[in-house]
């Protein structure tokens, strides 16, 4: 009798529990071998009508949870036992290109930048092409603009640079992208910007005439069937930009014949158009990104990026910058000499009396408690003599006061001194590296904040630490500028330990007290506080 | 009774009257499998995500708003009808998308046709072979196949579509109904 035997695979089959077909094979009879191979066909649809799931293995790999689906793919949170950390596991559906797909994810696990979503490997195992990168925690460009409005052009140019130099890395490589899109890109709590999705990146040399891509996206020579190159990585990024601070795109359109349309017709809507008022140094690089004549854009990616950067340098006063972030997080507000509170829009700034005033951060390695440390000292020196609790204070004590609003990860501090304060901003990351986010890169220019003036402060990041100062912390910041950042780190620049070390010495601590200095600092009180000495503030996200 | 409560049978037959929202609550209960079901069996041109919603769903529509002929046996007869009927719509669509370019939306890929991903993973004769053979399978053997192998049922749930006193029992339905399709499959 057959039926026992192929009863049983019919019902491990039906439950989705894996059947050693060799084995079943090797001893089956002959009347039972060509209906296990049936079995065995029918196996594969019952597989690929259940697709993959939590739980599932794929090579050595673990499925933890579905992050996503796509038109193309499957992507799941996996877990890999050999690099010890989760990862983002792509499955695809289709298998016509596998090799190919595997060899891309191949060379881009080559490519290592910042910017560029680190892939660690990608593989065919059990019929299913599959790329497995790093796990980002982050939100879509498209997702942030759709909640918060359009981007403002700093911010915008800031983001595009960031994206420019990833994708010059990806060119150096070999490679275009050809998805570039707002839904393509993520930025991290921290701020990092990451270009993800390569699904459809292939080497230069094997652009196809086959046009892929987002038609709203493609540039025009790629819908005329022109394959895809650098340049038409640029348009996209065009796009991209015009998108970030418009919520629209170039060209309107409802079909893919109207894109095409419009192209052969040279219609395109002007950025000056759809947004007037923007800076045009901003508007100029666009344009030109966007040129329908591959020939006119930017030679390369790296020029795209240095001329966002010179727009952002040359665009007009910083407080007329950061509309985009009316949203208001947290505002905090340095005055000299008694409290005169303007509550920040949108939430209330809660108010303490004088006794609610509180010590310095890290009392414990406060700059008294080191003795011999010199007067002279550049921090020191200038905010005058030991107070009577042992810290040393600023006379007249400036008082702090702030709201929050914990609903984003891009902020914006709005300070207001009496005096000239020195503000460095950082963010931290999960292991509590810090990285400067205010002054930006090549702009430390923007401290002191003006006396009696509001000035408003762009900051990203989950965990943030503030640190306020009378003096400018001199050779903290000529360490950073000695360090050798990556192009990419546009808007934050990593603290390095030798600048960390400066950091503490220059706030009185001892240079081994660097890891801790900044991640042990105290949150912000919802109370008024007086800034006496250092002032270290932990803005993150768990006391917004 | 609200429409949960009710039979998809019971609400085919208020739908059949002319009842509007038994339509709807048999769509919503049949679509999100149906959606699933038909993403492997659609080339990749038609395959974003608002492709495939607005196929199934107006396939659903369509089939159970003219269905006036067809009287299941039981729910999960009524479920291999439904995909069969999806089936045909997608074999017209695809005869259809040969003759013209397709439609894509612009937030999506640019259309890229090909075959099916089941086609890719089991191959196109080998998924013929195997609809000849469930379309001469008995109804119930094929109602069992389809409603647990292809919309991934659980076996509590065919135990009712099927009028199965209880889960095992269903289970050993669809194991035996999986043997005769095998023998079908090898008559070719």
């Amino acid at each position: 009798m057959a039926e026992p035997r192929l009863e049983r695979i019919a019902t491990a089959l039906a439950d989705g529990t894996p059947v050693d077909w060799q084995i079943e094979e090797s001893s089956a009879s002959t009347e039972e071998l060509p209906l296990l191979q049936q079995l065995k066909l029918v196996a594969g649809i019952a597989a690929a009508a259940r697709g993959p799931a939590p739980g599932d293995a794929w090579g050595s790999l673990r499925l933890i949870a579905p992050l996503g689906s796509g038109a193309f793919a499957d992507v799941f949170r996996a877990h890999d036992p050999r690099l010890q950390r989760d990862v983002a596991l792509k499955l695809l559906r289709d298998s016509d290109d596998a090799s190919q797909v595997v060899g891309e994810g191949r060379m881009l696990a080559k490519l290592r930048h910042r910017g560029v979503v680190t892939v660690h490997g990608a593989d065919r195992i059990g019929g299913r092409t599959g790329i497995w990168m790093e796990l980002i925690d982050g939100r879509t460009l498209e997702e942030l603009l759709r909640e918060r409005g359009p981007f403002d052009p700093k911010t915008a140019a800031l983001v595009g640079a960031e994206l420019a130099a990833a994708l010059a890395a990806v060119h150096d490589a070999g490679l275009v992208h050809r998805d570039v899109k707002a839904q393509n890109a993520m930025r991290e709590p921290g701020g990092r910007v990451v270009l993800m999705d390569f699904g459809v990146g292939r080497p230069l040399r094997e652009a196809a005439a086959r046009p892929a891509g987002t038609p709203l996206y493609m540039a025009p020579e790629l819908l005329a069937g022109a394959p895809a190159t650098p340049r038409s990585d640029l348009y996209s990024l065009g796009v991209l930009l015009f998108h970030l601070v418009t919520g629209e795109y170039p060209i309107r359109a409802s079909s893919l014949d109207e894109v095409k349309q419009a192209h052969a017709r040279g219609v395109r809507r002007s950025l000056r158009e759809v947004r007037p008022g923007l800076p045009e140094s901003f508007v100029r690089v666009v344009e030109c990104a966007l040129e329908a004549d591959p020939q006119r854009r930017f030679a390369s990616a790296g020029e795209l990026e240095q001329a966002l950067l010179q727009s952002v340098r040359s665009a007009p006063g910083r407080t007329a910058w950061w509309p985009w972030i009316a949203a208001l997080l947290f505002a905090v507000a340095l005055r000299l000499p008694r409290p005169h509170v303007d509550p920040p829009s949108p939430a209330p700034m809660p108010i303490a009396t004088p006794a609610a005033s509180v010590s310095p951060i890290a009392p414990s390695a406060s700059p008294t408690a080191r003795a011999g440390r010199p007067k002279a000292d550049p921090f020191i020196a200038p905010l005058g003599g030991a107070s009577p609790g042992g810290g040393f204070s600023a006379t007249p004590a400036p008082d702090v006061a702030y709201s929050i609003d914990a609903r984003l990860d891009a902020a914006e501090l709005r300070v207001r001194p009496s005096a000239a304060v020195h503000l460095y901003v950082f963010s931290l990351d999960d292991r509590d590296r810090p990285a400067l986010v205010f002054p930006a890169r090549g702009r430390l220019s923007d401290n002191p904040l003006a006396p009696a003036v509001e000035t408003r402060v762009p900051v990203w990041g989950r965990r943030l630490v503030a640190v306020a100062t009378l003096p400018r912390l001199g050779e903290f910041e000529a360490a950073v500028a000695r360090q050798r950042v990556p192009v990419a780190d546009l808007t934050t620049v990593p603290v390095q330990d030798a600048a960390l070390e400066r950091l503490a010495v220059a706030l009185g601590f001892a240079p081994a007290a660097t890891g801790r200095l900044l991640a042990a600092a105290r949150p912000l009180s919802p109370h008024v506080e007086m800034l006496r000495g250092v002032w270290i503030r932990r803005l993150d996200a768990s006391t917004r | 009774m609200s429409d949960d409560a009710l039979s998809s049978l019971e609400l085919l037959a208020r739908a059949r009257d002319g009842d509007r929202a038994s339509l709807e609550a048999l769509c919503a209960r049949y679509l999100p499998r149906l959606r699933r079901w038909a993403h492997g069996r659609l080339p990749s041109f038609a395959r974003g995500p608002l492709a495939t919603d607005d196929l199934v769903q107006d396939a659903l529509v369509r089939t159970l708003a003219q269905l006036r002929d067809f009287e299941p046996r039981h729910e999960a007869a009524l479920q291999a009808y439904l995909r069969e009927a999806l089936r045909n719509r997608i074999r017209d669509e695809l005869r259809r998308a040969g003759r013209r370019p397709a439609a894509s939306a612009l937030d999506s890929r640019q259309p890229d046709a090909g075959p099916s991903p089941l086609e890719q993973t089991i191959g196109r004769q080998a998924l013929e072979r195997y609809e000849a053979a469930l379309a001469r399978l008995g109804e119930d053997d094929r109602a069992a196949i389809v409603a647990k192998l292809e919309l991934q049922g659980t076996y509590q749930e065919l135990a009712q579509s099927l009028g199965k006193p209880s889960a095992d029992a269903a289970r050993m339905a669809v194991s035996r109904a999986l043997v005769r399709l095998a023998e079908e499959m090898a008559r070719g």
